[in-house]
């Protein structure tokens, strides 16, 4: 308890970050210049609103609400260019003066540390939006927005600061230079907007031109994009009969995603990190059981998906048969799609190189025991795990959300799907067990990645054309996504067929890779035992 | 007390320590020798927990290194082969920051980094900014902040290297009254001739094993057990040399590449003085007779043969 108080209250870290922030002109200049700027854009926008003769009070009061989220997309965007700008160098600089060092060979764990530099990094993000207050204030006095809107507004904005802050500093540890950390960090921002800004304006575009007739509610999501946080500040979900504010869901939403990017960044700051692996794993294990669960609720609950199946393959069966079949298929899809962050983690499970210390050697293909310690046994049957638990959560929400049970075609993509990641784990496994380098080893298999799954995509449309309404066969067939290019119920033996040839590959993958390790582990040993001659 | 205890560390298809074993006490000054990559820093790292080791531990004080690794990080104070320091900040908020992660209580910090900054003689620093500090100052603020929670056990890693000779010995001036307070210090450094003044025990390390552990005296006494004299005659040197192994004192005797004549000794003074005259009355022309003693730097390159891992 004593030592939690101390990670968050009186910080070292922060309070060191805090001194060195707010030292000399240079502070003083750029708020000064972030100040200017809010006000120059709150004027014009002002300007603007008020220069139209002849307006309704109607109008008035939607032109002032203009005003209001004007102001707050400035702060969004404020938020995401310094929360991502000042956390991305916060590691890597130190680990580059070679400072890290000297901090953990102090009684400092991981998350001391880290949390640290992620409140120093918050308190500069809130010190924005504290300055730009007088401004949003004034949006609340010209009728705008109200305090709440603009408190519950402020709040989202934190939680956004965040999130881009977590990924940076994940990013900021695992970078080897500051500029790459810098632009990685921007680049995964720019992914994060790219993926909840059209939610988000889906929600807002959709009120705009009438839509949500049922006042505020909306999904939760829609409050998780910085650029929208005015209009979405009052939404709610209804769960049965009550209302619950959208903003609570984007809090639990951005701590689980806080949590996991630090417990990442601990592992890497670990000099054992056997601790930060196994909480970080058994967090993964939790998450992704959560996280399918609520997919499959949800999507299963909303009930508009069975209007898609109108399943020109199976017309003249029952109506029912069509929907529950063309359900499965579609909730097998968004399972294949929902496994898509896999991509970033099976390179770091299923990678061993001899250049680096003894748990990075491999031990084995299936190691049980080891499944949470992070070695490399342990990597096929945390993988299996994560997919099983993930495929029963998926299931258990889907029962959940319409007491129905997922027919033949969802089993047959999750089949699938495990047999894909299997398949890149396999690879992880060869790749290795050819470089000596497990850095080389983990960006190999993430190329081979993208060569296998996006690079065939252009080239195969040249050939064969962008439809994926096809009765015949021809190059698609080829692609290793093919079973996911439609909706159409035949789909789904071809997940069967691609999950058998996956599997096998992947088996003699590892059987090639297993030789392999065995020659170099014995030429490890031999040179092991060369004694040192003495003069 | 620092036990030491089969420490081993491997990387990949590289042992960098071969399963080292010492002990060390309260006062003792250890000087780790070894050429580059021999092992050393891969040690001190093991020890401050800044490593995880393969296999093997260290004890201090009933710490285990890797079961109880938070509280040997209290009783140690580590100082690497590179400085470290943050820039932007003073010397006294530096001191300050490593202070309360060694969670030195608020209300003493002022006190502990006073007193720190006058035992390496930075008073005059306090309210400058370490990047404005010289090297030899930057040095001893870092030794400063090994200090700041009165560690019991000092791992220095060439803490001497790139300074001037007045702050080098001032350095070793400092390092000698850490260990008459009783620390435990262990100091890896290149410079064989400055360990040997004030180190009380010396370990020599190669390609990850160590090869000698002990007193520098009984090390030397290990390599050469006997007094070797060195005697420079101007003529007749093989007929001296049959001479000299005639003498009941003497064990041997070699022409060495310098054309100096090496006699290994086992006699006591009088022993010696006989031998000389036994030399001059036989008519052979002796310029110079001095005793050859080995020191440190003899013993180390004695024993190694400048592998690395």
């Amino acid at each position: 308890m004593r030592s939690n108080k101390n990670v968050y209250v009186g910080n070292a870290t922060t309070v060191r970050d805090y001194r060195v922030q707010l030292r000399g002109i240079r502070s003083i200049l750029l708020f000064g210049l972030y100040l200017v700027i809010l006000i120059a854009v709150a004027m014009f926008v002002y300007a603007q609103t008020a220069s139209r003769p002849d307006v309704s009070i109607v109008e008035a009061q939607a032109d002032l609400r203009g005003f209001s989220t004007v102001i707050m997309i400035l702060l969004g965007f404020a938020i995401t260019l310094v929360a991502p700008g000042l956390t991305a160098t916060a590691v890597v600089v130190e680990r580059q003066r070679q400072s890290l060092d000297l901090v953990f060979s102090a009684p400092v764990t991981p998350k001391y540390y880290l949390v640290g530099k992620i409140m120093s990094s918050l308190r500069y993000t809130w010190m924005l939006l504290v300055l730009a207050l007088p401004i949003t204030a004034a949006s609340v006095v010209l009728g705008g927005a109200s305090w709440t809107d603009v408190l519950i507004a402020y709040f989202l904005l934190s939680l956004q600061g965040l999130v881009l802050t977590a990924f940076a500093l994940l990013i900021s540890t695992i970078a080897a230079k500051p500029v790459g950390a810098i632009i990685w960090s921007y680049a995964a921002t720019f992914l994060y907007n790219m993926f909840v800004f059209p939610l988000s304006v889906s929600y807002t575009v959709g009120r705009m031109f009438g839509g949500g007739g049922r006042g505020n509610a909306a999904p939760w999501w829609v409050t998780l994009s910085p650029f929208s946080v005015l209009d979405t500040a009052r939404t709610y979900t209804e769960i049965g009969t009550h209302q619950i504010p959208n903003w609570i869901f984007a809090l639990c939403v951005t701590l689980l995603v806080c949590k996991i990017c630090l417990l990442g960044a601990g592992v890497l700051l670990s000099p054992s990190g056997g601790k930060e692996i196994y909480g970080l794993r058994i967090h993964a294990l939790v998450y992704v059981a959560v996280m399918a669960f609520i997919v499959g609720w949800v999507t299963f609950s909303l009930g508009t998906y069975t209007d898609y199946t109108t399943a020109p393959t199976l017309s003249g069966s029952p109506i029912t048969k069509v929907e529950t079949l063309g359900t499965s298929i579609l909730m097998g899809h968004l399972f294949a799609f929902c496994t898509a962050p896999l991509v970033l983690f099976v390179p770091f499970i299923a990678c061993f190189g001899f250049d680096r210390e003894r748990r990075y050697w491999p031990n084995g293909v299936f190691s049980l025991r080891r499944i949470l310690d992070g070695t490399p046994g342990g990597g096929l049957p945390f993988l299996v795990s994560m997919l099983g638990v993930a495929v029963l959560a998926w299931f258990a929400g889907a029962w959940f959300g319409n007491k129905s049970l997922l027919r033949w075609p969802f089993w047959a993509f999750a089949f699938y799907t495990a047999t894909f990641w299997i398949f890149f784990w396999a690879i992880g496994r060869l790749v290795s067990s050819f470089f000596a380098g497990l850095k080389t080893s983990r960006a190999l298999v993430f190329a081979l990645f993208l060569f296998l799954v996006a690079l065939p995509f252009p080239f195969i449309t040249v050939i064969a054309g962008s439809s994926t309404d096809r009765t015949s066969a021809g190059p698609w067939d080829l692609y290793i996504l093919s079973p996911l290019l439609s909706m159409d119920d035949y789909r789904s033996s071809y997940a069967i067929i691609f999950g058998v040839i996956l599997a096998t590959l992947s088996v003699i993958m590892v059987a090639v890779s297993e030789q392999r390790v065995k020659k170099k582990m014995a030429a490890v040993r031999r040179y092991d035992e060369q004694p040192v001659q003495a003069a | 007390m620092l036990e030491v205890k089969n420490l081993r560390k491997e990387y990949g298809g590289l042992t960098a320590v071969k399963g080292i074993t010492f002990d060390l006490n309260p006062g003792d000054i250890f000087g780790f020798i070894g050429s580059n990559g021999a092992g050393k820093t891969t040690t001190i790292r093991m020890i401050s927990t800044l490593l995880e080791p393969t296999s093997g531990t260290a004890v201090l004080n009933g710490a285990d290194i890797r079961r109880n690794p938070m509280d040997v990080r209290r009783m140690i104070g580590y100082m690497p082969d590179f400085f470290g320091l943050y820039d932007d900040v003073k010397v006294w908020e530096y001191l300050d920051f490593f202070a309360a992660i060694y969670q030195v209580p608020q209300k003493q910090r002022t006190d502990v980094i006073d007193s720190v900054l006058e035992l390496t003689n930075l008073t005059v620093k306090k309210q400058a900014f370490v990047q404005s500090l010289s090297r030899g100052m930057q040095q001893r603020l870092c030794l400063a902040r090994c200090l700041v929670h009165d560690p019991t056990l000092l791992l220095l890693d060439e803490p001497a290297s790139g300074l001037d000779p007045r702050a080098r010995a001032e350095l070793k001036e400092l390092i000698a009254e850490l260990g008459r307070m009783g620390k435990i210090v262990i100091v890896s450094s290149h410079i064989l001739p400055e360990l040997a003044d004030f180190c009380n025990t010396v370990g020599i390390i190669e390609r990850g094993e160590l090869l000698a552990f002990g007193p520098v005296s009984q090390i030397v006494k290990d390599i050469q057990p006997h007094r070797v004299f060195a005697a420079n005659i101007l003529t007749d040197r093989e007929r001296a040399i049959e001479c000299l192994i005639g003498q009941a004192s003497v064990l041997d005797a070699k022409l060495g590449d310098d054309g100096e004549v090496r006699i290994e000794f086992i006699g006591d003074l009088d022993a010696q003085a006989d031998l000389l005259a036994a030399l001059i009355g036989n008519g052979f022309r002796v310029t110079s007779f001095k005793e050859d003693s080995a020191d440190l730097e003899d013993v180390f390159l004695k024993l190694t043969t400048g592998a690395v891992n």
